[in-house]
């Protein structure tokens, strides 16, 4: 006997309430990242803030390459966000516009509203996704909101945009200083500079989140993320 | 510091979630996604492995370079008049093979004589002097004029036998060039055409058109061929320059030759070659003789083995015995009656 799920009205609140309390359940079950394993369920725990992790509002990730970071954090985190939350509204940094927008955010645009599994999501985030994706294009991505100052739920920057026109809740800086720098530093004051723009944007400063994925560069002498490593390790160390 | 796990810290509103490939006890944590073979795969490319999988900092994982390969593998005099060189070379059994069917070297010591070996020089031309540089900034490494010269074995292994390092203009470039093109008489001189090196074989040519000694030159008898030798311009091949960062020629061109054991210094005289291939990362540090290094791999060409010689004067000694004694003319041996016993071919002449 196949076990066709009924899609109800019944079923589709639980499902709901199965994706808001479980980020990995989100990502994998709902938006279909099917490759996720054990570490990225640590992952997903880290950054609900879930024990025995705890609450944070600046949280670095870094993965060996091919760890599936950016999927995760980058796209499955603002995502997830975005759908339970009113208002809420993610900010997408990178080292580079393109790699912000066909290799992260396109995706999931074609996801919603192309894909296989896009009829799926439609019907499950009904009451979230505005009549015939209004205000979805190739730059942002927005659902429905109740505050009309609100920005988008999921737009991006590259290294070179202006830094200003929004207010938000969460900024991922992915990948903000690329791998092949090919010896020059230059990317990590690019990085930099993208960290504390992104800082003052936040809406609100006690809670709004900053998060940074990324790997050290192959070359060069300095190292994005492992300069914010030090940086975090430095606060956790005398919170402890 | 409040460590949640082996890989997470947490603390202050702060999270760190770290994951390099391997865990603390050295085994990877996706073990289906890395096995045994794709680590060791992955390993051959250090850099990588270290900054992008091991997620350790620039710099610290061993340069680009195996320092230990590179120390192993040095070759040392045989003879106090350095024409005998003693390496470590690879054996390879062809039953001794790994699980894609690739022979698995084995370590050799073996000797190779000077004179069985082909000479290269590569150049790499100072491209400002100090008074026409501007202030040296971030970023700019400090340059010297550099000429290398390496030998290649036959067994495609490659010394580097000489080298001279200084901080002179293209004229005492070319002075040194000259020398040590008559004391190696090497096979050919490579030089990146860029910049003011652009010049350099136009500037040989015209010093051989006017300056006899340059026209005719000769070689000292001591290493490689002795007598008179070409014009040095006729032997100068441009070495394939693109717009490549040295930092990935020598990573992507170099790191696996020596990282193999493919290319030896000398065990007396490698210090400043040793710490230019250390530091190539580091742009506070001149690597003139790694860029000389970097274009050897597209000129490189081992030379014929002495047993090749053998054979063909074996060959010569065989023939030479159907010679007609007056004019020297060979014949050719006599056909069978019936023609060949095994095949019964005929010549269609007697």
């Amino acid at each position: 006997v196949t076990l066709v799920p009924k899609f109800t009205e019944e079923y589709r609140q639980e499902e709901l309430l199965r994706g808001e309390r479980s980020l990995f359940y989100f990502e994998r079950n709902i938006l279909g990242f099917d490759l996720l394993d054990d570490m990225d369920f640590e992952l997903c725990k880290a950054l609900e803030g879930r024990a025995p992790y705890q609450a944070w509002i600046r949280a670095l990730v870094s993965k060996y390459r091919a760890g599936r970071k950016s999927t995760v954090a980058s796209q499955g985190y603002p995502m997830w966000r975005g759908s339970y939350i009113v208002n809420f509204s993610t900010k997408l940094i990178e080292g580079s516009s393109d790699n912000a927008k066909y290799n992260h955010f396109a995706p999931l645009v074609d996801l919603y509203m192309n894909s296989p599994r896009a009829e799926y999501l439609q019907w499950l985030y009904g009451h979230r996704i505005p009549p015939n994706f209004v205000g979805w294009n190739s730059e942002r991505l927005t659902f429905i909101k109740e505050n009309p100052l609100a920005s988008d739920t999921l737009s991006f920057w590259g290294p070179n945009s202006k830094f200003e026109g929004w207010h938000g809740d969460l900024v991922v800086i992915d990948d903000a200083q690329g791998t092949e720098t090919e010896g020059s530093d230059v990317g990590v004051s690019d990085a930099w500079r993208s960290y504390k723009r992104a800082v003052p944007l936040l809406t609100d400063q006690r809670r709004g989140q900053v998060v940074v994925v990324g790997a050290p560069p192959i070359s060069g002498t300095r190292s994005f993320v492992h300069e914010v490593k030090d940086s975090f390790e430095g606060v956790i160390k005398r919170a402890a | 510091m409040s460590f949640v796990n082996d890989f997470a810290q947490c603390g202050g509103g702060h999270t760190v979630f770290w994951v390099p490939v391997l865990g603390p006890d050295g085994e990877p944590y996706d073990k289906e996604s890395f096995p045994p073979h794709v680590i060791e795969s992955l390993k051959t490319i250090p850099d990588v492995w270290g900054s992008q999988y091991l997620l350790q900092r620039p710099g610290e994982h061993d340069s680009i370079f195996d320092e230990q390969e590179i120390v192993e593998s040095m070759f040392e005099w045989v003879d106090p008049m350095r024409t005998v060189m003693r390496y470590k070379a690879f054996e390879f059994d062809p039953d001794n093979l790994d699980e894609l069917g690739q022979s698995i070297p084995e370590r050799v010591t073996a000797t190779v004589s000077l004179s069985d070996c082909r000479f290269y020089m590569h150049v790499d031309a100072k491209h400002k002097l100090e008074s026409q540089a501007r202030q040296r900034g971030k970023g700019q490494r400090p340059s010297k004029a550099a000429i290398l010269i390496t030998a290649v074995a036959p067994d495609h292994h490659v010394f580097i036998v000489d080298w001279w390092l200084e901080a002179v203009g293209l004229e005492g470039l070319a002075r040194k060039m000259f020398s040590y093109y008559c004391l190696w008489a090497p096979y050919r001189i490579s030089w990146e055409s860029v910049g003011a090196q652009f010049w350099l074989r136009e500037y040989f040519t015209k010093i051989e058109d006017y300056d006899e000694r340059y026209r005719y030159p000769t070689a000292r008898t001591r290493y490689g061929m002795a007598g008179e030798i070409p014009k040095l311009s006729s032997r100068m091949v441009e070495a394939e320059k693109t717009n490549q960062s040295k930092e990935f020629i020598a990573r992507v061109v170099l790191s696996g030759l020596i990282n193999r054991g493919v290319i030896h210094l000398d065990s007396k005289r490698h210090d400043e070659m040793l710490h230019q291939l250390l530091n190539v990362l580091d742009d506070r540090e001149g690597i003139d003789l790694v860029d000389c290094l970097g274009q050897g791999p597209g000129v490189w060409k081992a030379p014929p083995p002495p047993s090749m010689f053998d054979q063909v004067a074996r060959r010569l000694a065989f023939v030479s015995a159907f010679a007609q004694p007056r004019t020297g003319f060979i014949r050719g041996m006599r056909q069978p009656a019936g023609g060949d016993k095994r095949t019964g071919f005929k010549r269609p002449w007697s």
